[in-house]
């Protein structure tokens, strides 16, 4: 089927097909093919969607790669080989999937397809308006085009309060401002607060989403459901020619409370440490006093930026700084150091061996439903997390 | 056009009103300890961290007050000097074409907005500091009490200076002009030589103006805000005299610079109503400036300014 989507784009190589399947069906070897109709296209909240394995129609049920959908709808997939069970998690639903069986689950309940999903190309191929409807989107198809549509977050009606911390607003803020731009009925009050506000807030029914960027505590797990929406790490960064290259998380404790303030100390030149830092204020500045300092404040004489940009550049333009940044926003310009022999990079944030890593989250009471789900799911759509996660300075979930 | 007159003064009240409401919560609960005691920067850490239930009300702005009089008055200092030599030197010995051309480009100089000024002093004066007068040494001596780098007192009081020397010139060549010729011919009468006349006749003659000029500077240095935290080192430490020459190497937080500076924290109500406190300060700085001013020109009645 590959070849198929090929061939849309380059006519002779369609022609060619055309050739060799009238040839194949001269042939009587047809019948042995999946039963054929014209390439399906998908698209989902307007955008057109491009497979890699293109969508079948089976017995009049579509079928759809997995794995597109979901990185689309922002979906987890796990799949299970000894049951051949795939299983499909947004926010708010769980759709478990049987390879060559009828009978699938959405939230415990059972049901039944008319055609069972079916391996293609090594590809696992999910009916796509069972897993659509079940997830709570709007499935429609145009059969003059031969296009399955689907509505999801461009179908989103009502109003969502938000509230939490300042290191995932500023991602909240961007996508409530995509989604509200795509939905005519849906309002979205994003507001900051911290953690602590955001937790108590959803606890209490003050706001339908909560933002964290701590791991919550087994009481508040008892009542909350939180989904993970970035990964966040800190890099402690100094001059390229900087010969220290290491930091025990102790020595960088020490450097950032004002503590040592040689290099000469931590196993560089005989030179002041100058410490550079974000102004008050700064989700950055907060994440280190947390994760690195134990909530006490950096050194007073500390030179403060307030941006991201300026304390970066403060850094790459003297000898003897050490200042601290997201590590998306770290580039060759500036060195970031290791701490206790961990590298900063994306890998050992993901896998929160990095000390200065965390994961943010967003939190509902009980399981999210409707549009809460949905602006969650939202958050981890690929897209989301490749234009709006990245581009924050964050670090993505996949 | 007394409606508008009006209007004016009740907008000019109405900005007195807001900003000290805004800054009451700060104002009372810090007293006079507001302008006596120093930590700024670590009250504003500590008020945006407090609970809700039990915020931090008490500032102590002596260092930002002190980086705003220290850069301002030093920038003045070298603004005058500057400035009334480049206007003496334009109204008495340029040539008129060549004056009629200095004095063009001075008045394009003073509408340079101040980021530009800033932006000059951040890649060459803050540079320039740092690599020729500050060494290793100097920084491992003070790296206790203060990061010694170019962002600090002395590249505050070079940027401002370098914004305020267009105006003093402008308003102090205006101020040489207006003395009128007979004063200048008396001089010239009784045998003294241009450079006498200049000194004892045309500057105690146009002081006044001069005077206004500098005033007009000190307003703009003390309000500035864009420029100076672009160079200023962004910490409210007190620049003591105790140090030396070293002080002038102080990282300094001007007022101004302050409320640019730390309106990420705004959030905050006792933030808010700290940086409203830093205006308050200010206006009060600049109500003062405009009464003296006003005394400088109610003393000589015959100047036109």
């Amino acid at each position: 089927m590959k070849e198929c989507t090929v061939s849309m784009r380059k006519p002779w190589l369609r022609l060619c097909l055309l050739l060799s399947l009238a040839l194949a069906l001269a042939l009587g070897v047809a019948p042995a093919l999946p039963a054929w109709a014209a390439a399906i296209t998908l698209e989902i909240d307007g955008a057109t969607v491009p497979a890699d394995v293109a969508p079948v129609t089976k017995n009049g049920t579509t079928l759809v790669p997995i794995r597109l959908i979901t990185e689309t709808l922002g979906a987890s997939v796990s799949w299970d080989q000894a049951s051949q069970r795939v299983t499909i998690e947004t926010a708010g639903h769980t759709v478990v999937f049987t390879v060559g069986e009828s009978a699938y689950l959405v939230d415990g309940g059972r049901k039944t397809l008319t055609s069972p999903p079916e391996s293609v190309n090594g590809r696992t191929m999910v009916p796509i308006r069972a897993l659509a409807e079940s997830i709570g989107a709007d499935v429609s198809y145009e059969a003059g085009a031969n296009k399955a549509v689907i509505k999801y977050f461009s179908n989103m009606k009502g109003a969502i309060k938000v509230s939490g911390s300042t290191t995932v607003l500023p991602i909240m803020q961007a996508a409530a401002d995509q989604l509200l731009a795509m939905n005519s009925g849906l309002s979205i009050a994003v507001a900051g607060g911290g953690s602590g506000a955001g937790i108590k807030d959803t606890q209490s029914g003050a706001n339908n989403v909560g933002m964290s960027s701590r791991d919550l505590t087994a009481d508040e797990l008892s009542e909350l459901t939180p989904v993970t929406v970035a990964n966040d790490g800190i890099a402690i960064i100094v001059h390229p020619n900087n010969p220290v290259s290491n930091l025990s998380r102790e020595q960088a404790a020490g450097i950032f409370r004002g503590e040592i303030r040689n290099w000469r100390d931590v196993g560089g030149a005989n030179a002041p440490i100058l410490v550079q830092t974000r102004e008050t204020g700064s989700g950055t500045l907060t994440t280190l006093e947390e994760l690195l300092l134990d909530k006490e404040p950096v050194v007073a004489t500390a030179t403060p930026f307030t941006s991201s940009a300026l304390i970066k550049q403060a850094v790459a333009q003297s000898e003897n700084a050490i200042g601290f940044d997201s590590i998306g926003f770290v580039d060759s310009t500036v060195k970031a150091v290791s701490l206790d022999q961990i590298a900063a990079n994306s890998g050992t944030v993901k896998s929160n061996t990095y000390p200065l890593s965390r994961g943010l989250y967003t939190f509902t009471k009980g399981r999210a439903t409707g549009i809460n789900g949905m602006l969650i799911d939202y958050l981890r759509a690929l897209g989301t997390q490749n234009n709006i996660v990245q581009r924050e300075g964050y670090v993505t979930i996949y | 056009m007394k409606c508008l007159a009006l209007f004016g003064i009740v907008v000019i009240l109405f900005i007195f009103v807001f900003v000290f409401a805004q800054a009451a919560p700060v104002l009372t609960h810090s007293g006079l300890g507001l302008i006596g005691e120093t930590g700024f920067d670590r009250q504003i850490s500590e008020a945006f961290y407090a609970p809700a239930s039990a915020p931090v009300l008490r500032f102590g702005m002596l260092g930002l007050i002190a980086g705003t009089l220290l850069s301002t008055l030093l920038a003045l200092a070298v603004a005058g000097l500057l400035g009334v030599g480049a206007a003496i030197a334009i109204r008495e010995f340029a040539p008129p074409p060549l004056s009629a051309v200095l004095l063009a480009v001075t008045r394009l100089l003073a509408s340079i907005p101040s980021v530009i000024f800033g932006l000059i002093g951040a890649m060459l004066v803050v540079p320039w500091i740092d690599t020729t007068f500050i060494t290793v040494d100097m920084q491992i001596e003070y790296l206790a009490l203060f990061q010694m780098t170019g962002r600090n007192l002395l590249a505050s009081v070079l940027v401002l200076s370098f914004m305020i020397v267009p105006m003093v010139i402008a308003l102090a060549a205006d101020a040489l002009y207006a003395v009128p010729i007979e004063r200048r011919e008396v001089g010239y009468a009784m045998g003294m030589n241009h450079f006498r006349v200049i000194v004892k006749i045309i500057l105690p003659e146009a002081s006044p103006g001069i005077a206004a000029g500098l005033i007009l500077g000190a307003g703009r240095g003390i309000g500035e805000a864009i420029a100076v935290s672009m160079v200023c080192g962004g910490v409210g430490t007190l620049p003591l005299l105790s140090h030396g020459v070293a002080a002038l190497f102080t990282p300094i937080l001007p007022l101004s610079a302050a409320i640019v500076n730390k309106s990420e924290a705004m959030s905050v109500p006792a933030v808010s109503s700290a940086l409203f406190a830093c205006g308050a300060v200010l206006l009060l700085m600049g109500a003062v400036l405009s009464l003296i001013a006003r005394a400088l020109t109610r003393r000589s009645p015959s100047d036109a300014l």
